[in-house]
């Protein structure tokens, strides 16, 4: 948690206006992250998480109302110009997106797509570039990484599209990597060699989970809880996930069919972002007078800290 | 009881068919009313087609459907309608499985209107079922892109309790939801094969739902059903190696 550290984000708030009012999509976001940390950051959908992660590499729409610093080696990403710009994406920070079967253009074989990424990123060029797309297709567990190479993307299957977009991210060696929903919709096998994939081949990265499975959570350093757009607990994974201090951490983890299924009262609701005092107030059985305040994310123990004045 | 057997499907493929895909193999298992079974594998093991299989959306290449003792197999359609009512089907993905045209309303309105329930009633009905299924009614007007996954999930329960199902086909029902509103809807399912005695099928590639949720579990690999067994057993003490393997890789 250093100032020095390669990313820092602070009081990052993003939001969009819809004929509906604004929604705050996330707000007052405050972020640290270190070279060669994991980072997950969980939460349901709609708390704003995948935002957080576009919002990082400034890849959100000119809608999108953006305020805050994001500083990526102490240099301030909503201050770059165009080439910086390009530079930061795609070659320092890889995003690996969601919806693995629609993120590759469908009429291009995947090989001439990491070739692409390659080539704009300045790293190889022709047959060099060809070569690391096959190597990395390799490291991605293809046995025939030649095949791969020139199939389209409609002959992969969910699983087989999800690595080849793990290897086209990693094949520009960035610095941080941003994950979003690795493991959604996979089967408990291909979810675990999707996750040790990623942390093989971002060894020497940076990396930010965006997942809302806790089973993948747990295997980054270190995890943040994000509801209505804030993060409302933080600190090294093992301790949030079996001593969590929040409420809705608790709920999150007796959800989950191992531990007896038990669903959070009441819904999530994107208007809730901008509601007064605590945001989770509704749903939470402990809430009282002073949840009318809205309470601050602050330090608990070393390395946690909670948004919650009960914590 | 609903009982599949020996069933086997082969898909071909490629010029003149000849590619020939056998994604079931022989596949027998039953479905006692009020007993949720689970039916777990990998990805392309034929775990959907066979679930397909059951509500006749797939004829089988051979074998044969049994619905409470009528075989159903190669019943003529007109027939067979009376039959489809008792069994219900409901898929993974939320955002295909509505008309993207229609409002979840009109959805549920079109099944109230197909079972034929008259419009007098319909209103009473659609707020006893959406209690029922936690289904908010200030947001049945809007289409399914408006709405959350797993509120899509609330309006197609919605549309499948209307026909009173003696058994559901669940299709990976809540893989693509939220932890939290996965479990809302899973207690929902739960409660619903207890209370009204419907017997259910459920596919999941996830072990955690499937040990939560199943009183009887198979475990089918290439086609092939390996293994069946009551729940506690087949996570206690698996006989076959794959479902040890699938396990530990869960765990």
């Amino acid at each position: 948690m250093s100032q020095g550290g390669l990313l820092v984000v602070r009081g990052l708030s993003v939001a969009f206006k819809t004929q509906k009012g604004t929604v705050q999509a996330i707000d007052g976001i405050d972020l640290d992250l270190n070279e060669n940390e994991t980072l997950a950051i969980v939460g349901e959908s709609g708390c704003g998480k995948s935002v957080l992660g576009h919002a990082i590499m400034r890849l959100l729409d000119d809608i999108a109302v953006v305020r805050g610093s994001v500083r990526f080696r102490e240099k301030e990403v909503y201050e770059m110009d165009t080439t910086a710009l390009l530079n930061l994406r795609g070659g320092l920070i890889s995003l690996v997106p969601q919806s693995p079967s629609s993120s590759f253009n469908p009429v291009i074989t995947i090989g001439k797509q990491i070739e692409e990424l390659i080539e704009k990123a300045g790293k190889e060029k022709g047959n060099g570039a060809r070569k690391r797309a096959l190597e990395y297709l390799s490291l991605a567990g293809f046995s025939e990484p030649e095949l791969i190479h020139k199939s389209y993307p409609h002959r992969l299957s969910g699983g087989m599209c999800e690595r080849a977009l793990i290897a086209m991210a990693l094949s520009v060696e960035p610095e941080l990597v941003i994950a979003d929903e690795p493991t959604k919709g996979l089967d408990a096998l291909s979810r675990k060699n999707i996750l040790g994939l990623l942390h093989k081949l971002a060894k020497d990265a940076s990396m930010i989970m965006i997942t809302h499975d806790l089973k993948a959570a747990e295997t980054c350093e270190r995890l943040a809880v994000m509801y209505s757009g804030e993060i409302v607990e933080e600190g090294p994974t093992g301790i949030v996930l079996n001593h969590p201090r929040h409420v809705y951490t608790k709920g999150l983890i007796d959800a989950q069919p191992s531990r007896g299924m038990t669903p959070i009262k009441g819904r999530h609701n994107l208007f809730s972002h901008n509601a007064e005092g605590c945001r989770f107030k509704e749903r939470c059985d402990a809430a009282s007078n002073e949840c009318n305040n809205h309470p601050m994310l602050s330090k608990v123990e070393d390395y946690r800290k909670v948004r919650c004045c009960h914590a | 009881m609903l009982e599949l057997v020996k069933i086997s499907k082969e898909f071909r493929t490629g010029f003149l068919g000849r590619n020939v895909k056998q994604a079931v193999i022989d596949a027998s298992l039953r479905v006692e009313r009020g007993e949720i079974v689970g039916l777990i594998g990998e990805s392309g093991c034929g775990k959907s087609t066979l679930g397909r299989i059951a509500v006749k959306l797939l004829m089988p290449s051979s074998g044969h459907i049994i619905l409470d003792g009528a075989d159903v197999t190669d019943m003529p359609e007109k027939q067979f309608r009376e039959f489809r009512r008792q069994m219900q089907i409901i898929f993974q993905h939320p955002e295909t499985a509505l008309d993207p045209q229609y409002t979840l309303l009109e959805s549920i309105l079109e099944s109230f209107n197909k079972i034929g329930i008259p419009e007098a009633e319909q209103k009473g009905l659609l707020e006893n079922i959406s209690e029922e299924v936690n289904l908010p009614l200030d947001i049945v007007d809007r289409h399914p892109n408006q709405v959350s996954g797993g509120e899509i999930q609330r309006a197609v329960l919605t549309r499948v309790f209307a026909f009173e199902p003696r058994y559901l086909i669940l299709d990976e029902p809540t893989s693509m939801l939220d932890v939290s509103v996965q479990a809302h809807i899973l207690q929902l399912l739960k409660r619903k094969a207890k209370k009204d005695n419907v017997g259910m099928l459920f596919i999941s590639h996830d072990l955690e739902v499937i040990r939560a949720m199943c009183d009887r579990v198979a475990v089918m690999k290439e086609g092939k059903i390996l293994e069946d067994g009551s729940a506690k057993e087949m996570f206690q003490s698996p006989k076959s190696s794959y479902m040890k393997q699938l396990l530990e890789n869960s765990a």
